[in-house]
């Protein structure tokens, strides 16, 4: 990422104009991309955290498995049959 | 060898050559089986007044054999061309069926399925009784407005009935929510009610599900959930629908007839339609594919699905006849390893082979002693070794792991790093098929499992190896340079103990790539 701005900020003077537009935007969409991705990953560790913090904080390692469990239930198991 | 039909076509292992002049939805059907349909405008090469049709794929595999093919016009039902023809070297008819005989067709999806056209009365009814109990649960139980969407929108509009080529059950729901993070967390709340209340669900992406339900016959009906929500000016619907579509063609919701039932529908199902389709809904087209902008895809697998962007390329190579030319034997990587574990007093302890694919060196350090968890995304490789395994002293376990899902990663690592002992990490070839976030999460992975010792064993395919022969032809690649791997490994926390280059350390038939070895420590 701080490539990704380091490479926006960059002034386009330095490079051939249409290079550098180009360049510009393919970071761009590179940046955007990496950006959308974060939804995901930041709804993942807040359901991680919510589900173990409270257990965790009781100090309760029954419901901390229980909940780690319920957490594995809720992943993106493939829908494929292991030999 | 024409059976008396006007349309000139040759039909050989290929695909099929139609006139230029042919148009519209084409049905292919063979002994009598719908197999594909196809559009020759869209689907079609070539110029000199003649089209040819590949086939696809999935299909072509099955062709092998006498097969009598007939080209059927999907809208008047008209046989245009009926040939027989003899494909690849069996004498036996060509058959298009699953495991259990049952005839399958290519969906929109580009997949071999069972659809509807080939079910019974009684599971018809079986379905929409699921698809009832599906979108009441939805509703009442998840808080989702939830309403009839795609293919069965479009065949109770049309006609009140399911649409025969369709092989899924299609329903959405209007999230309460215009923002990615919200409508992501949304749906998995979603998932995991509908997992309480005892459905087999698979999530398809961070934004829709599927909801399996199992039909008196022994087969299974998909009925498959999308989510749609507004954000700025724009509507989406998962997968990739996007466009302009004003809330007051959703709400307040209606009803329309489905097999004879009142279900509920947009507030103005024709808007949707069009939305959905394009102005030509109304005419019936199995070959329909949708033609999504590129960057509509773009976003909607960055917001929703980047986890399992690879996740079909390995379940379909592992359904491939490509699967059997893996080989079984173990890799020279995994005799080294085991020789090196050995040498450090780990001769039979714990291996987490991570991305096992066949489960070839999972195989080989079960016969070694050791007690091995073979970790993939996708399981299916590990058919084709399961007979090695079982005859092992050592236990295999399989699990699933997806390391481009951050949530995976981070819930089976707390889990091994639990447990006490010390582990090793074995990961051959598997820095070629992830990218960047892939590689992140196997670094938080292999530090956290190894919090308490062990080695991670990491070898790959060098960028010197980029343009060069493969055994697999064209295939989902990343060439990451050593150096990349030390730094990142460096930020972790992690040490490198062995590093070596060169090639003939992992030969796959007649290919000698230039290949990494890596062994690294995450304690000191």
């Amino acid at each position: 990422m701080n490539n990704l701005i380091a490479r926006l900020r960059r002034s386009p003077g330095d490079e051939h104009p249409h290079h550098g537009l180009a360049a510009r935007v393919t970071a761009l969409e590179a940046a955007v991309e990496e950006n959308r991705r974060l939804n995901q990953r930041l709804a993942d560790v807040v359901d991680v955290v919510t589900e173990l913090l409270v257990p965790a904080l009781d100090r309760d390692d029954a419901k901390v498995a229980e909940a780690l469990a319920n957490l594995n239930k809720t992943l993106n198991e493939p829908d494929t049959a292991a030999g | 060898m024409a059976n008396g039909t006007d349309v000139d076509i040759r039909v050989d292992i290929d695909g099929i050559v139609v006139p230029a002049s042919l148009s519209g939805a084409i049905d292919v059907l063979l002994d009598g089986q719908r197999v594909w349909s196809f559009n020759p405008d869209r689907d079609g090469t070539g110029t000199n007044g003649r089209r040819t049709v590949a086939w696809p794929k999935v299909l072509r595999r099955h062709l092998d054999g006498v097969s009598e093919v007939s080209l059927v016009d999907h809208v008047s039902r008209a046989v245009l061309a009926t040939r027989t023809a003899r494909f690849g070297g069996g004498s036996e008819r060509v058959r298009v069926v699953d495991a259990e005989g049952n005839p399958l067709a290519v969906d929109k999806g580009g997949r071999l399925q069972r659809d509807f056209s080939n079910t019974e009365d009684s599971a018809r009814d079986e379905i929409m009784d699921a698809l009832e109990q599906v979108m009441h649960d939805l509703t009442e139980k998840c808080g989702l407005q939830t309403y009839l969407m795609y293919g069965c929108l479009l065949g109770a509009v049309r006609n009140g009935h399911m649409i025969g080529h369709d092989s899924d059950a299609d329903v959405a729901y209007l999230s309460a929510y215009t923002h990615p993070f919200d409508i992501i967390r949304e749906c998995t709340t979603a998932i995991r009610t509908m997992k309480s209340l005892g459905w087999k669900v698979v999530k398809m992406s961070g934004a829709n599900f599927k909801v399996w339900v199992p039909l008196p016959d022994g087969r299974r009906c998909g009925i498959d959930v999308f989510g749609s929500f507004h954000i700025g000016d724009s509507f989406y619907v998962t997968g990739s629908l996007t466009g302009t579509l004003d809330r007051s063609a959703l709400l307040p919701f209606g009803t329309v007839t489905l097999e004879g039932r009142e279900i509920t529908a947009p507030a103005k199902p024709e808007e949707v339609l069009a939305f959905t389709y394009g102005p030509g809904w109304r005419v019936p087209n199995p070959a329909f594919h949708f033609d999504h902008d590129p960057m509509d895809v773009a976003r909607m697998d960055a917001w929703f699905r980047a986890p399992r962007r690879r996740l079909r390329f390995w379940h379909d190579f592992y359904k491939s006849p490509d699967a059997a030319r893996v080989p079984t034997e173990p890799s020279a990587f995994a005799v080294w390893a085991h020789e090196r574990m050995a040498a450090s007093g780990e001769a039979e302890g714990h291996v987490l082979d991570v991305g096992s694919g066949n489960g070839r060196d999972a195989a080989y350090f079960a016969a070694r002693g050791h007690r091995v968890t073979a970790l993939d995304f996708t399981t299916l490789g590990l058919k084709q070794t399961k007979a090695l395994r079982e005859k092992a002293p050592g236990q295999v376990h399989v699990r699933s792991m997806n390391l481009e899902d951050l949530r995976s990663v981070l819930v089976t690592g707390a889990r091994f790093a639990h447990r006490d002992g010390i582990r090793q990490v074995y990961a051959r070839g598997l820095l070629d098929t992830l990218g960047p976030s892939g590689r992140d999460n196997l670094w938080r992975f292999a530090s956290m499992v190894q919090r308490r010792g062990g080695e991670t064993y990491l070898e790959f395919r060098t960028p010197r190896s980029l343009r060069e022969h493969k055994h697999f032809g064209v295939h989902q690649r990343t060439y990451v340079d050593p150096e990349t791997v030390v730094r990142e490994v460096a930020a972790y926390g992690g040490t490198v103990v062995h590093r070596e280059t060169g090639r003939d350390l992992a030969r796959l038939g007649s290919e000698n790539p230039h290949i990494a070895r890596i062994v690294v420590r995450w304690t000191p």
